[in-house]
């Protein structure tokens, strides 16, 4: 039966079209240099990209730093920005999630120092781990949730590894134990799941 | 169909696990690569919508303005560039006079003056912010930088042989003492360790450091309130059990 209130919202994926198709255009007027427009993304960005820099470096000091930077690259890279390659938040998420592998492997390095002093000394230092406050979750959020919960536990946890962790292949079979063969396919097929899982979700 | 060893190098283009000679190979071969392209394109952005596995934090407030601000102070330089470097309008024709040009001739020769001074200014505010900016971002950065290790000298014979280092974490606000060849303490006295903030009135405790019969000592501290820096570090003899100010005599002193 025709619905006209139905007939007249936009479905999940024009609104998710329309979105794609204006953050674009807000990189684009950010290379030309106008400051309303990174203004404008930095509002439609940053909730989503503080979380995520936030599960990865989980500092705040650090991740609102990590903040900083991938704005900063972004106001003085749109330019290179190109929308046939991805969509500007996926070009955005790669950008910050660099600089925050960049954190995690400094954080490892000074790590490996203070073992290596504790061991010298007899005595380890313990981390502190932080945990992230939770939220509302978006829609967003919910339907990448709802994917990741039809991937194997085991395939998603290498996944979590290589994307949060910024970990390779080899780092990631060395850290759960695995042959790098197993660790590979688990990773091409969560993602391939993943992927479709998105897919069905439009 | 892709072949499994192209899937598995989709997947590393995807996550960024990729070297850049290697990055730059396999982007070569999307560039030929029709099919190839459009897989990796949605490995990459069904990789990047992992950033949604995040629970929903909003960014302070504060940050919004500390990212808009350079922006916003370049932006004031490059308009006063274009300015400067923009044509002088003419004036409107004034009478014919053997010198009617001067007065306009003075007025935009104080004005390009004037822009060229205000632009310098507004220029090296804005590199100095900016530099400032990644100055920080460097030493946050490298943190190891914030690691620091202090050796102490003996301040008094009786010492002359001890043998103290300190590793610091000012970031962590924690640290390790190793000490070495000291004697033990006396009777109902402890050692004591102090971290030395030149912004600060008084040295801050770092607590008590036993030492063993055999005149070794390793420990793990954390001082009793937050240094800023430690610009040096201390040992005292102290009552036993510590003293919540140093009142006792400095026997090693180290930065």
């Amino acid at each position: 039966m025709f619905d006209p209130v139905r007939e007249q919202r936009p479905s999940m994926s024009t609104t998710r079209d329309s979105n794609r198709q204006l953050e674009a255009e807000l990189l684009g007027r950010i290379a030309a240099g106008e400051e309303a427009a990174f203004a404008e993304l930095y509002d439609r960005f940053s909730p989503g990209l503080y979380s995520f820099v936030m599960k990865m470096v989980r500092d705040e000091k650090e991740a609102q730093d990590v903040l900083q930077e991938g704005f900063s690259h972004i106001w003085r890279r749109a330019s290179t920005y190109d929308a046939a390659r991805s969509s500007a938040f996926t070009w955005a998420v790669m950008i910050f999630r660099n600089k925050a592998i960049d954190r995690l492997r400094v954080r490892q390095r000074q790590q490996r120092t203070m073992d290596r002093a504790a061991e010298e000394f007899g005595h380890s230092v313990d981390g502190t781990e932080q945990t992230a406050e939770e939220v509302d979750l978006r829609e967003e959020c919910s339907r990448v949730r709802a994917a990741l919960g039809e991937i194997p536990g085991e395939q998603k946890a290498a996944i979590e590894l290589a994307f949060f962790g910024g970990l390779t292949h080899e780092q990631i079979a060395e850290k759960l134990d695995t042959p790098l063969g197993t660790v590979k396919a688990r990773i091409r097929r969560g993602l391939l799941k993943l992927r479709d899982c998105l897919k069905e979700a439009v | 169909m892709i072949a499994e060893d192209k899937q598995d190098l989709a997947v590393e283009y995807a996550f960024g696990m990729m070297d850049a000679a290697a990055e730059r190979a396999f982007e070569a071969e999307l560039k030929v690569n029709e099919e190839l392209r459009a897989f990796a394109t949605e490995l990459r952005e069904s990789a990047a919508a992992l950033a949604h596995d995040a629970p929903a934090l909003v960014p302070p407030p504060e940050l919004r303005e500390r990212i808009l601000a350079p922006v916003r102070g370049e932006l004031a330089v490059a308009a006063a560039v274009a300015a400067a470097t923009s044509p002088v309008k003419s004036p409107a024709p004034i009478e014919a006079s053997n010198f009617g040009f001067l007065p306009w001739a003075i007025a935009a020769g104080l004005a390009i003056t004037s822009a060229a001074l205000w632009m310098e200014l507004s220029a090296s505010r804005s590199e100095a912010l900016f530099l400032r900016s990644e100055a920080s971002a460097l030493r946050q950065h490298d943190a190891l930088s914030q690691v620091k290790i202090a050796m102490l000298s003996a301040q008094n014979e009786a010492y002359a042989k001890a043998g103290a280092v300190v590793v610091w974490d000012g970031a962590k606000q924690r640290g390790v003492i190793k000490l070495s060849n000291f004697p033990r303490a006396a009777n109902g006295k402890d050692y004591q360790l102090w971290l030395i903030d030149s912004k600060k009135s008084a040295p801050v405790s770092g607590g008590v450091v036993p030492v063993s019969a055999d005149g070794v000592a390793r420990v793990s501290f954390a001082p009793d309130q937050p240094v800023g820096k430690a610009d040096k570090f201390a040992i005292s003899v102290e009552k036993e059990g510590g003293a919540p100010t140093a009142a006792g005599p400095i026997i090693l002193v180290g930065d």
